[in-house]
């Protein structure tokens, strides 16, 4: 088993978490009594059922003055959960975060309870036990270890549940299907635990009445009451319904609200129920709570797009949510929009007026590439495709029908530097390639001889990638049932089995690629220089980029001035499309080959660009040792010269098909975004008919990036799109405000 | 008919030069010499050095490689001697701080046009298409033709952008090419129109004549200057009308262009501020009265 050090970081966190209502003695009583309850449980899904009943509805928070619905949960080192960024995965334990509370504590004895804890759950962290299983000595390391050119994890990303479904059947319309389902099948325990966990439901919903009602928020508290036992009638309460459960099952993407609410707030409208305006602080007050929940990276809330049951309905929902996105500029939710060719105008008007005060929301998602790209990609049907919906940092699922987390991450140009350097890694002398996969530089005959010895070596981690991911699924499985999450998935309840246990529809993943682009731009410099000019050797410039360019300084500028992906050009785009492809197409036969009903790439990107770029050495597109990496399926900054149709032309090459989502970011200024906006929407519509898939905008001045970097206390507020995620600007680390500043803004 | 184009650069996604999204080529050579011209380095149908002292590391590796003595190391910077310069482009390689560029290269027809094509979507999702400017276009009258007839077979919506400062012919087989031709009127003031620019009103006219009758459509382009033609725009507009335009903009004066005169070693010789857009808001009202469409801006 390799070593790896489970006090690590594990998710990208910018957005800083409301500190815990409970002492540090609280905590440490819950988590004792979870602990009690996980070792003295055997069976997974009475198991998971009781741990949640420790929890609940103790970790609820204070109702606060801005809540118009109930619903803000804390978490604790140790506890359940679906994903990383809240809590962590399954039967939880964050090791960093216990020795945090550990510190705080005052007691000998307290202490000694942590450290019994703390060896507890080394041997019971869903996390830490598929790491001990999958790590590698140098190929594989753990979220986010960048030494590696490849990083793994256990977790259950991007969830978003079938809550139409709990709408349209309500609390007991639920239990009802449970009950019928255990009548037929009585000894089924995950059937029985999902009953329980209706319970613990209602006990929650009525915990929070009771503390609505303390507050004399009389409204709040009814909705409350009336979910515990009726179908949701009005606005307010379907929010209440969707909200409440969407906490308890962990989910931290919310899915498309527009579809899901529309109905009951034009409903109250009409009806007279409710005026717009209140409408307005219901979605406000929501975004509030999504916001609080600072995932950094998730968050999302989906409007507009193909296959809404009600879209009519739905887009009175959506045009309030996109005034409400303009007006507050959270870094969360992840506000997105997906159109396509019904959206109507003053939808993508109101876009338009929320991009341009700079919310960096709506980022925009194109349906008529997207749905026939998930229907391949992923081998579903139209109807099926067009429940796609982004989450985290992009990637693609279907809501309450297929898996979709991205378990594995590639840095494909970190594997490059090691295939030229003998199979090394020039930054920490690892070996990344074996034996028999590389040769001596001289012994390349051609460009093609090399650029497919580059590819043997990316197959086998494809192919480790896919073994990896589906581990991830085995491992989980052995340990959780997610049972809130299954109950809202086809097929559990009809198939009477969780989630992972073969319940999900569609069992799929993703994986995140990193560096690509700076990885063909590479491959087209060596290209041009050594195989057709013929002005260097391979081992010339290899030995330069090991000198980190040191001495070579005009070397590494014709390296710099060589065709670069963004311009427009056969000859940087056409390698870039093709890497591209060779991943994409290898990695979706590998998860398919592994059992998975799909498994694609996403080339997404947090700030892991920027991360990992500080631990892959020098390469042959000019970029420097330690250097950012090119963001999503963006040119590196600077590299693209040719102005935003040109890059757009470049970004709309990559077939849409063989991703579960590519981010493209670009940049205004705000003054030419507001002289120009109609050309600018002219300008994404055509790149979207072009085969755009999405496009996400940052609109900001030129000079305000970098004021912001010496006068941070004067920019508080200033949003900013990274990639796949927003953030608060001068909260980011230094080398990752620079790649932002380096990307090309148009003015 | 020649193939080569002198070229300056190719513009994409140019909005201010013609209806829609754009691509605008700009051409090299000019016989004009407006004072205030933002784009000096067209002047000259010459390659031209040009060097960007902000970036200058000074580390004189650009006149270590100058065989032709056109740069000189003198007093721990670079001297420049333009005339000297045959455009070898050694120091602009040799430069690793990126301070030196060159304006102008020959181009083909079909390499321009293969690029202006790789956005006709764009052109053709909002009116637009490919703009040739300068410079003066028409000083290269065969190249220009050239581009537009290839434009043209592409199905790509064409316009030019010119000083009608040419044979009223070559005008005129232009305007038959273009859909739009964008011709400058500085002023109404023959005088001052030839002491100031070195334009000749009677091509100007003739060149808006035979535009009109060549059937293209025909926007008047006047350049807002203070100290040249600001207190004159309603006789400007006056003038275009009797010449029969019925669409103008104006282009308010800006110092965009001024730092380029020091990259090519000449001094900027207009002074004035920069015009806001809202102070010709008024031109709106003068337009309506002349029957001329006005818009601010291109």
């Amino acid at each position: 088993m390799v070593k790896f050090d489970i006090n690590g970081v594990q998710n990208v966190e910018i957005s800083k978490k409301l500190p815990s209502q409970k002492t540090p003695e609280e905590q440490l009583a819950i988590m004792k009594e979870y602990t009690r309850v996980h070792a003295s449980e055997t069976s997974r899904d009475a198991r998971e059922l009781a741990c949640l009943n420790v929890l609940y509805p103790r970790l609820f928070r204070d109702i606060e003055e801005t809540d118009l619905i109930a619903g803000r949960i804390d978490f604790l080192p140790i506890g359940f959960g679906c994903v990383t960024s809240l809590g962590g995965v399954g039967h939880y334990c964050v090791f960093r975060d216990l020795l945090k509370l550990r510190d705080r504590l005052r007691t000998d004895e307290e202490r000694r309870d942590i450290d019994a804890m703390y060896e507890y759950w080394k041997d019971h962290d869903v996390k830490t036990l598929y790491c001990r299983d999958t790590l590698t000595e140098n190929t594989i390391g753990r979220f986010i270890d960048t030494h590696y050119p490849m990083i793994a994890t256990a977790r259950l990303s991007g969830m978003m549940l079938d809550y139409d479904k709990l709408i349209a059947l309500g609390i007991p319309g639920l239990r009802a299907e449970l009950s019928d389902k255990l009548r037929e099948n009585a000894g089924n325990e995950f059937i029985a635990a999902g009953i329980g966990c209706l319970d613990l439901f209602t006990g929650c919903a009525r915990r929070l009445a009771d503390m609505a009602r303390a507050k004399n928020r009389v409204r709040m508290a009814e909705g409350l009451e009336s979910i515990c036992s009726e179908k949701p009638a009005h606005f307010h309460e379907a929010m209440q319904l969707f909200w409440l459960y969407a906490l308890l099952a962990g989910c931290i993407n919310y899915g498309r609200l527009d579809d899901l609410l529309g109905l009951y707030l034009a409903r109250d409208i009409e009806d007279g129920v409710l005026t717009e305006g209140e409408a307005y602080d219901y979605i406000k007050s929501l975004w509030i709570m999504i916001e609080n929940r600072r995932t950094t990276v998730n968050g999302r809330v989906i409007v507009g797009g193909k296959g809404r049951k009600h879209p009519e309905e739905a887009d009175v929902f959506a045009r309030i949510a996109l005034k409400v996105a303009k007006d507050v500029r959270f870094v969360e939710p992840q506000f997105t929009l997906r159109v396509d060719n019904d959206t109507p105008e003053d939808i993508w008007n109101l876009a338009m007026d929320a991009l341009g005060a700079g919310a960096t929301y709506p980022t925009i998602y194109n349906d008529e590439v997207n749905v026939p790209a998930v229907q391949f990609g992923m081998r579903v049907g139209r109807a099926a495709a067009e429940r796609y919906v982004p989450f985290g940092c992009t990637e693609f699922v279907l809501y309450g029908q297929s898996t979709g987390t991205p378990n594995i991450c590639i840095n494909a140009l970190k594997i490059m530097t090691g295939f030229l350097n003998g199979g090394v890694d020039p930054v920490d002398g690892k070996r990344i390639c074996e034996a028999g996969e590389v040769k001596k530089l001289s012994e390349y005959g051609s460009f093609a001889e090399l650029y497919d010895g580059y590819k043997r070596v990316l197959d086998r981690y494809i192919a480790l990638s896919a073994q990896a991911q589906a581990h991830s699924y085995e491992v989980m499985n052995s340990q959780v049932s997610f049972l809130f999450a299954s109950l809202l998935m086809d097929d559990c309840i009809s198939r009477g089995r969780a989630l992972l246990d073969g319940g999900v529809r569609y069992l799929g993943g993703t994986n995140e690629l990193y560096g690509t682009i700076n990885a063909s731009d590479a491959f087209e410099a060596i290209r041009e220089l050594v195989f057709e000019k013929k002005k260097y050797t391979l081992e010339q410039l290899e030995a330069a980029a090991l000198r980190n360019f040191e001495g070579f300084e005009r070397l590494r500028k014709e390296l710099w001035e060589c065709d670069k992906y963004g311009n427009d050009l056969d000859t940087a785009d056409g390698l870039a499309v093709d890497l591209y492809e060779h991943l994409a197409k290898g990695v979706r036969d590998a998860g398919i080959a592994a059992g998975m009903r799909y498994y694609l790439v996403v080339i997404s990107n947090n700030q892991l660009n920027t991360e990992w770029g500080r631990q892959t050495g020098a390469s042959l597109d000019g970029r420097q040792t330690g250097m950012y990496m090119n963001p999503a399926n963006n040119p590196q900054g600077g590299a693209n010269k040719r102005g935003p149709t040109a890059m757009l032309n470049s970004l709309a090459k990559i077939d849409a098909r063989y991703h579960a989502g590519s981010v493209q970011n670009i940049k205004f200024s705000p003054t030419f975004f507001a002289e120009n906006r109609d050309m600018i929407k002219a300008l994404f519509r055509t790149y979207f008919a072009k085969g755009g898939s999405h496009i996400m905008v940052t609109v900001v001045g030129r000079g305000v990036l970098e004021d912001a970097v010496k006068h941070p206390e004067n920019y508080p507020d200033l949003i900013v799109r990274v990639s796949g995620f927003s953030a608060v600007f001068v909260n980011l680390d230094a080398d990752i405000q620079q790649e932002l500043i380096s990307r090309v803004l148009y003015d | 008919m020649t193939d080569f184009v002198n070229l300056m650069e190719i513009e994409r996604f140019a909005l201010h030069d013609g209806p829609g999204i754009r691509t605008t080529v700009f051409l090299k050579g000019c016989p004009l010499k407006c004072p205030w011209c933002a784009n000096p380095e067209s002047q000259t149908g010459k390659k031209l050095l040009m060097y960007f002292a902000n970036k200058c590391a000074l580390c004189g590796a650009c006149a270590s490689v100058c065989a032709t003595g056109a740069i000189t190391w003198v007093g721990g910077k670079p001297s420049h001697k333009r005339e000297l310069c045959v455009g070898c482009e050694k120091c602009r390689e040799a430069c690793l701080s990126g301070a030196i560029a060159f304006s102008g290269r020959a181009a083909t027809v079909g390499e321009i046009i293969a690029e202006v094509l790789r956005d006709k979507d764009y052109y053709d999702a909002t009116g637009g298409g490919m703009t040739v400017s300068g410079g003066e276009p028409l000083a290269q009258f065969e190249a220009l033709c050239a581009l537009l007839k290839a434009a043209k077979s592409e199905g790509i919506s064409t316009a030019v952008e010119t000083t009608a400062q040419a044979p009223e012919q070559h005008v005129s087989a232009v305007a038959k090419l273009a859909d739009v031709m964008l011709i400058d009127i500085k002023h109404s003031d023959p005088d001052k129109l030839a002491r100031v620019t070195g334009a000749d009103i009677g091509a100007l006219r003739a060149g808006l004549r035979a535009s009109m009758s060549a059937g293209a459509r025909v926007v008047g382009r006047i350049p807002v200057i203070p100290g040249f033609n600001a207190d004159s725009v309603e006789e400007i507009l006056a003038f275009a009308a009797r010449e029969g335009v019925r669409e103008c903009h104006l282009l308010p004066y800006h110092t965009l262009g001024a730092g380029k005169y020091a990259q090519i070693g000449r001094t900027y010789g207009w002074s004035g501020s920069p015009l806001d857009k809202n102070s010709l808001s008024g031109a709106a009202e003068i337009g309506k009265r002349l029957g001329i469409k006005i818009k601010i801006g291109g």
